[in-house]
């Protein structure tokens, strides 16, 4: 007797009857679904009739764990959802506590530019992961070696500015936390821009002919398909629809820097991989700029904002100077409190809208915390799109999706 | 474009990149630069009056660690004063966040270098405070001399040299 475990093995199970189509079972280790996502797949030979993703094998409760954290504890979790861009999560997260805490407008101009760059540095770093595993799914190696490599010295970048790599924590409420950087972080970022060239890529790719033959009217996404599923990110631009909420809301300091959206119509995987690819190009010319900017700002330009139950006082003043002790004591204990209410603050990651909503009831813990991953929205497209295509454009089409199964499953 | 230009242009690229320097570097016989920023281990800094653990055993890095990583454990003197009894530290679930440093007010806990926590046996992960001073002080005797020229930025730049 067969134990049946999931909802998508119950549906298949059902229809098992209906004819000499194989059931194949992709996943969850296989490599081409980037990490533990595991697709079950009806084969009428080589074409897909029907794909069921069944998810759930990285679950670890983060929302739930992020009502039992104090706001800052709760960084450290939202490292883990999108690992491929840490100071992303970290920056959606503390800026929804900031529009709840009605201080989203005190954040100084240093906060913003430096949370800028870092996310852009880290939708670079994302993309690297995609552009090169897409690559690999597809057969170019070459392309996935070079792209770690870049990443890597992104990770580095990271590691300098507040010492971790992948799990970086890096702000804190109200603006950096201790992580500030220096004009020597600057040069290494320039240093870092400057050497930096996606050319090597796009000549393996871009014009290749057998990656154009994988990818072009591979996993048609329409218009109207990509507004009713509620996709977002890269894989809406790729279906011609301008949304990028660095445009259309823009936070932290895309107000103040120049970029363009890149949009393509055709909404097949080649399109979505044009978009990634220009999106590169557009991270770099923000994180230039945002660099510039931050030269031109005064080296002593605060980093946080200048408020005392959200910003713990100068470590070296908490010994000799009471009511300094009395402040750190009392943000250490009981953290942030935001008045009882509730907000949502969606940004754009690298995957698309990554928002959170959390419910205050005036304690240093969410009453409520639930967060709308981009990955999760975009993942239920796959269902709809593989049908039709041949088995082996399943793996093209999860790469051009691009998700990650810490985000899908939180 | 004829067929099969775009594969002689990737075999072009590929052609103008051998003998390129490799980007890898030979874990464990060559060992990278760390950043000064480096989140490693917790380390405890040794009082210099007392010889013993700088901790004053307040509690707020237990309060502030998201993990329930550490646990101090106080007592009170017969004059009423209190001192630190134990000062334990799971290293197993620790995440490095780095958030008990920050809300020390005694400069206690220090960040290290050390990312080298292997062991052969779980007990090993849970350390305590005198062992938090060694790891402390080996980390900061080895800082000098393997990192001469690593100041804030050098791990980078030696990386980038390196191609
Ligand atoms: S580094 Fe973070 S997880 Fe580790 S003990 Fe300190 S607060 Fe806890
Ligand atoms: S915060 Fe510092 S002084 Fe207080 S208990 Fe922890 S180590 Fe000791």
């Amino acid at each position: 007797m067969t134990v049946v475990s999931g909802v998508a093995d119950a549906r298949m199970d059902l229809e098992r009857g209906s004819g000499d189509n194989m059931i194949l079972n992709m996943g969850p280790q296989h490599p081409s679904t980037h990490g533990v996502l595991r697709l079950v797949i009806e084969l009428d030979g080589e074409e897909v009739r029907r794909c069921d993703a069944d998810m759930g094998y990285l679950h670890r409760g983060v929302e739930k764990l992020l009502e039992v954290h104090d706001y800052r504890g709760g960084i450290t979790l939202t490292d883990r959802m999108d690992y491929t861009s840490g100071p992303s999560n970290n920056m959606a997260y503390l800026m929804a506590i900031e529009k709840l805490m009605g201080i989203t407008d005190d954040i100084p101009l240093r906060a913003r530019y430096l949370r800028t760059a870092v996310a852009e540095l880290s939708r670079l770093a994302a993309h690297h992961i995609w552009l090169g595993t897409h690559g690999l799914d597809i057969g170019a190696m070459s392309a996935f070696l070079w792209s770690l490599r870049e990443r890597e010295k992104i990770l580095y970048l990271f590691e300098e500015a507040c010492g971790a790599r992948l799990t970086t924590s890096f702000m804190r409420v109200g603006g950096t936390g201790p992580h500030d950087v220096g004009d020597q972080w600057l040069d290494n970022v320039e240093a870092f821009l400057n050497g930096y060239t996606l050319d090597e890529i796009d000549a393996l790719l871009t014009e290749n002919e057998v990656f154009i033959e994988r990818t072009r009217d591979v996993g048609l996404i329409t218009q109207e398909q990509a507004l009713s599923y509620g996709l977002t990110g890269p894989v809406i631009r790729g279906s011609g629809i301008a949304w990028d909420l660095r445009k259309a809301q823009p936070y932290a300091a895309y107000d103040l820097v120049d970029f363009e959206v890149p949009v393509f119509t055709e909404g097949d995987v080649y399109a979505r991989y044009l978009v990634r690819l220009n999106e590169m190009y557009q991270s770099k010319r923000i994180i230039g700029q945002c660099v510039e900017a931050l030269r031109d700002l005064p080296l002593d330009a605060p980093s946080n904002v200048d408020l005392p139950q959200v910003v713990p006082p100068d470590i070296g003043r908490v010994p000799v100077d009471m009511e300094a002790m009395i402040n750190h004591f009392k943000l250490v204990m009981h953290g942030v409190q935001p008045p009882p209410g509730e907000s949502y603050f969606g940004i754009e990651n690298p995957k698309g809208e990554l928002g959170f909503y959390f419910v205050s009831d005036g304690t240093g813990m969410p009453y409520r915390c639930h967060v709308r991953s981009p990955s999760f929205v975009n993942l239920s497209i796959i269902e709809e799109i593989s049908v039709g295509s041949l088995i082996a454009d399943v793996v093209a089409i999860i790469g051009s999706v691009d998700i990650v199964l810490g985000e899908v499953d939180r | 474009m004829p067929l099969g230009s775009g594969v002689m242009k990737g075999l072009k690229t590929m052609l103008m990149v051998t003998g390129r320097k490799p980007a890898t570097v030979l874990y464990p016989e060559q060992l990278r630069d760390i950043s000064y920023r480096f989140r490693g281990q917790v380390g405890m800094r040794r009082d210099e009056v007392t010889g013993g653990m700088t901790c004053v055993g307040c509690g707020l890095c237990e309060t502030a660690c998201p993990n329930d990583v550490i646990r101090v454990d106080t007592s009170e003197n017969e004059d009423g004063t209190r001192f630190v009894d134990r000062y334990l530290f799971d290293v197993g679930r620790c995440v490095f966040c780095y958030f008990c440093i920050e809300a020390c007010p005694v400069d206690a806990l220090q960040r290290t270098h050390d990312f080298h926590l292997i062991t052969d046996d779980r007990r090993g992960l849970l350390i305590d405070g005198e062992k938090m001073i060694e790891i402390y002080e080996h980390d900061q005797a080895n800082r000098e001399a393997e990192q001469k020229n690593i100041g804030p930025g050098a791990a980078l730049a030696n990386w980038f040299e390196r191609g």
